[in-house]
């Protein structure tokens, strides 16, 4: 098999390979001179281990030209923010660094770094992708010290940490305190709680040892309840003052009681104690907390990177010289150059020439589309073929971009909760106990008043619904950790209880069901027997191997390498032309190949290019994107389990028609703008549907956001990943089939914990309430039921190895 | 059991320490990022002994 793939950033090489670096003493194909130049540095560094131990490929290499605008960094007033002087002449500077891909990154990043004179220290961090380097100024410029980075294929820019990322930091930190209070706490409750336990059994344990043991437990769990569990006492408390009864308030009722009963037992000493309770329980409620916590993070991490996909600066026209300004600075009306493979930073009108635009990420639309002068760029569009100047007429928050993304806050404003069924059995349950325990209060003060406080107390330790809060937040991250494992990252919460009560799925066509790369489809030749289809293709690739248009990319895989063409011409928006053993060839639109005679390729649906020898045509070739391999099968699963499909797509009518009939999809809309797509799915919802999309581009990101359950693919934008509740890393849609599985058996599980849960309480209630319970039962009780409930959501994490995390 | 009165409060300063340890090791930034440590022990290697550790990956 040709597999003419790049061996640095793993990404096609069109026609015949002309670079290669040597790396363990193999030549390994490159397909740029800046990934060639990228690898050999890092084997000349003694670093190709990085090739060994990565996960993913890198990033291709970066232009040149980028380079020259870091020494404006070695500017003090332009270090300002993320340059920190330190102590003995060293400054600290923080580097946000593009294309951090794995841990293998890391690795490379600090120690290239560590190798250059005057650093000093280098720590880069996994997941924000920030750099700290620690490096003598007056050795090393700034510049230098970024171009190095450069170097190796990462991009730096100035990290100036903003205001809500200081708030993360300080919130992740505060978390891991509290959860490393409770977590020792706990333990060493637990081991007094051991000698306390032996104690009551053999029932030959001094009075004066016991209450000093209890004194020592009261200790270590103070910090424990009243620090590490703040958090569940603050939201109990706003609950209240809501007149909401959510899963804090008994959450809170249950550490507050046992904590106050416990207390209550060491100083009045009677009674019996719970120290060891109401500290796991914190534990292991503060773990679930922590996870879901993190994953929030990552969610906002994403959503910031949103500006990364605009440039930070442009070429704007100053005086009749091209100056690079921050595009911040940029009003209507002003001129600026767009360089190929630049991002468009604002909505504007092309001055002159011509040039090839990707809009994918806005319309959906897999070719790139060709505009000429007067025509409208969009911000956020790539520019593909050739520099062009523009002028600029909506910047920032009114551009096309722009408005998507209010359209996506808007529907995730709108957007139906996902009611939680621990939440409400929570809410009554807690309303029941409290009562009960009003009445036994009342009760027993009339049968004896003596015992009412004490039995009032009782009953509300025993009710304690440690198992019962378990009960969800255990199954949710077991169930998450095995989706995980599956390639499908849960980035909101709600998404395992979502994916149960779904009956109607949508999906996107271009990059979702299909690859999102074009293809070679088919090959007709014009006049039958005159020319073999291989050697149509080969010629076409012969031609293409010079392009650097996206659809060369369809004939990167084909290339046989058989001839060689010279002279080779692209006509932007029209062909290719070029001379292959003396004979000229003409490629691209039929006008274009074959002159004025006015050809109709064999069909209407897809895309066609003629392929010409002296202008008289010889064979159509047919470009379309390629169905994922497993998209029939994942398709026939679902419409199996169920489940209503539509595909919802940007594209032609002709093109999403063909798809939906290969993957027998009886519903499809074709030529959907995003706001279409938005009101089709509310008008679902309006019907009482409940709707999961499944999308990858910029166009679905209000519809991700306003569907009950939404799951972007691995490869698409950060900001789809953002405004989906899951992300399928793997990118193998038979996954969603499995989730949606593990979703169903999830749900059950939950059912059952919940109902053991209940049982156990409810049993325990009128007996406690009876005063017929003794302490080391009441305690013994609650401990099993919650291990039951915890081992029975464990049974969702196989097949696999470790879940939560938690130690 | 006089034992117990010099073991407990010891107990105590034990885990006073461990706690505080740990704090420590939280503001200096540690706990940062929980994932990139526990990959990066795997590259800690002299170049030149690359040919006994590339197959740990199998």
């Amino acid at each position: 098999m040709a597999d003419n793939r790049c061996f640095h950033c793993s990404l096609p090489i069109d026609g015949p390979i002309r670079f290669f670096a040597n790396i363990d003493g193999n030549s390994q194909p490159m397909c740029c001179p800046g990934c060639q130049a990228v690898a050999e540095a890092i084997v000349a560094g003694g670093l190709a281990n990085y090739y060994q131990h990565r996960t993913q490929s890198a990033s291709q290499a970066v232009d040149q030209h980028l380079l020259e605008e870091l020494t404006i960094y070695d500017r003090s007033d332009q270090q300002q923010g993320f340059v920190h002087p330190a102590d003995h002449g060293y400054m600290v500077a923080s580097l946000m660094i593009d294309g951090i891909t794995c841990a293998a990154c890391i690795w490379l990043l600090e120690n290239h770094l560590s190798s250059l004179t005057g650093v000093e220290r280098v720590s880069v961090n996994l997941n924000t992708h920030e750099a700290e380097i620690t490096w003598q100024p007056n050795l090393l410029p700034l510049s230098q010290l970024m171009q190095a980075i450069a170097q190796i294929g990462y991009r730096a820019m100035p990290w100036r940490i903003d205001q809500q990322e200081a708030r993360l930091k300080q919130e992740n930190r505060e978390f891991i305190r509290r959860l490393a209070v409770a977590g020792i706490g706990a333990m060493q409750v637990m081991m007094y709680a051991i000698a306390l336990y032996s104690g009551a059994i053999s029932d030959d344990m001094p009075t004066i040892h016991r209450d000093l043991i209890r004194i020592f437990s009261a200790a270590v769990a103070t910090p424990v309840v009243l620090y590490s569990g703040a958090p569940f006492f603050r939201a109990a408390w706003r609950n209240i003052r809501l007149r909401h009864l959510g899963m804090d308030v008994p959450v809170a009722i249950a550490i507050g009681g046992a904590y106050l009963a416990s207390l209550w037992a060491t100083f009045v000493a009677e009674g019996e104690v719970y120290y060891d309770s109401a500290t796991m329980f914190t534990f292991f409620l503060l773990t679930g907390r922590y996870l879901e916590l993190r994953a929030r993070h990552a969610t906002i991490r994403a959503a910031k990177t949103l500006t990364s996909l605009l440039p930070k600066t442009c070429l704007k026209e100053v005086n009749g010289h091209f100056v690079r300004t921050p595009v911040s600075d940029l009003k209507p009306n002003d001129i600026i150059r767009i360089l190929p493979g630049d991002a468009i930073p604002a909505d504007g009108l092309l001055l002159q020439g011509c040039t090839s635009v990707d809009e994918a990420m806005l319309t959906g639309e897999h070719l790139p589309r060709q505009k000429t002068s007067g025509d409208t760029l969009l911000c956020g569009t790539i520019n593909i073929a050739h520099s062009v100047q523009i002028r600029v007429t909506q910047v920032a928050g009114q551009t096309q971009l722009a408005g998507i993304l209010r359209l996506q806050r808007q529907a995730q404003q709108d957007k139906p909760p996902i009611a939680r069924l621990a939440d409400k059995v929570a809410g009554w349950f807690v309303f029941f106990v409290l009562l009960v325990a009003v009445a036994v209060y009342w009760s027993w003060s009339v049968i004896a008043p003596d015992d009412a406080f004490w039995i009032t107390l009782s009953v509300l330790v025993i009710t304690c619904p440690c198992a019962l809060s378990l009960a969800t937040p255990t199954c949710l991250s077991a169930a998450t950790g095995y989706l995980h494992r599956l390639g499908l990252l849960v980035t909101r919460s709600h998404l395992l209880e979502g994916l149960h009560s779904v009956d109607h799925i949508i999906f996107d066509k271009t990059g979702t069901l299909t690859q999102g790369n074009p293809a070679l489809a088919r090959v007709v030749p014009v006049n039958d027997d005159e020319i073999s289809s291989e050697t149509i293709i080969d010629l076409a690739a012969a031609l293409e191997a010079h392009s650097e248009h996206p659809i060369a990319r369809a004939f990167a895989a084909q290339d046989g390498g058989k001839y060689q063409a010279h002279e080779v011409r692209n006509h932007p928006g029209q062909g290719i032309e070029g001379i292959i053993n003396n004979t000229h060839y003409t490629l691209g639109r039929s006008d274009f190949a074959a002159g004025d005679q006015h050809l109709l390729p064999p069909q209407e649906q897809g895309q066609w290019l003629l392929l010409a020898q002296h202008q008289r045509p010889l064979a159509w070739l047919q470009i379309t994107d390629t169905l994922r391999p497993e998209a029939i099968n994942t398709i026939a699963r679902l419409l199996q389990l169920g489940k209503t499909i539509t595909l919802l797509s940007g594209d032609s009518t002709a093109v999403v028609a063909a798809t939906a009939q290969t993957l027998s999809i009886r519903h499809w809309l074709a030529e959907q703008r995003p706001e279409q797509k938005l009101s089709y799915i509310n008008m679902l919802q309006a019907q009482g549907r409940r709707v999961m999309m499944v999308g990858d581009g910029i166009n679905d990101v209000p519809v991700l956001a306003g569907a009950d359950v939404s799951i972007a693919m691995g490869n698409a934008s950060d900001l789809t990943r953002t405004s989906a509740d899951g992300v399928l890393i793997s990118g193998n849609l038979e996954h969603l089939a499995d989730a949606l599985c593990q979703a169903d058996r999830t749900q059950k599980i939950i059912r059952q914990n919940l109902l053991w849960a209940l049982g156990y309480n409810l049993t325990a209630l009128p007996l406690a309430a009876a005063g017929m319970v003794s302490p080391w039962m009441a305690a013994a009780g609650m401990t099993l039921s919650s291990l039951l409930v915890v081992a029975n959501a464990l049974r969702l994490g196989r097949p696999g190895s470790s879940l939560t995390g938690s130690n | 059991m006089e034992s117990l009165i010099i073991l407990l409060p010891l107990a105590l300063i034990m885990i006073a320490l461990a706690m505080a340890v740990l704090l420590w090791a939280v503001d200096d930034g540690q706990f940062d990022d929980l994932d990139g440590p526990a990959h990066s022990i795997l590259f800690d290697e002299p170049s030149g002994t690359k040919a006994d550790s590339g197959q740990d990956e199998t």
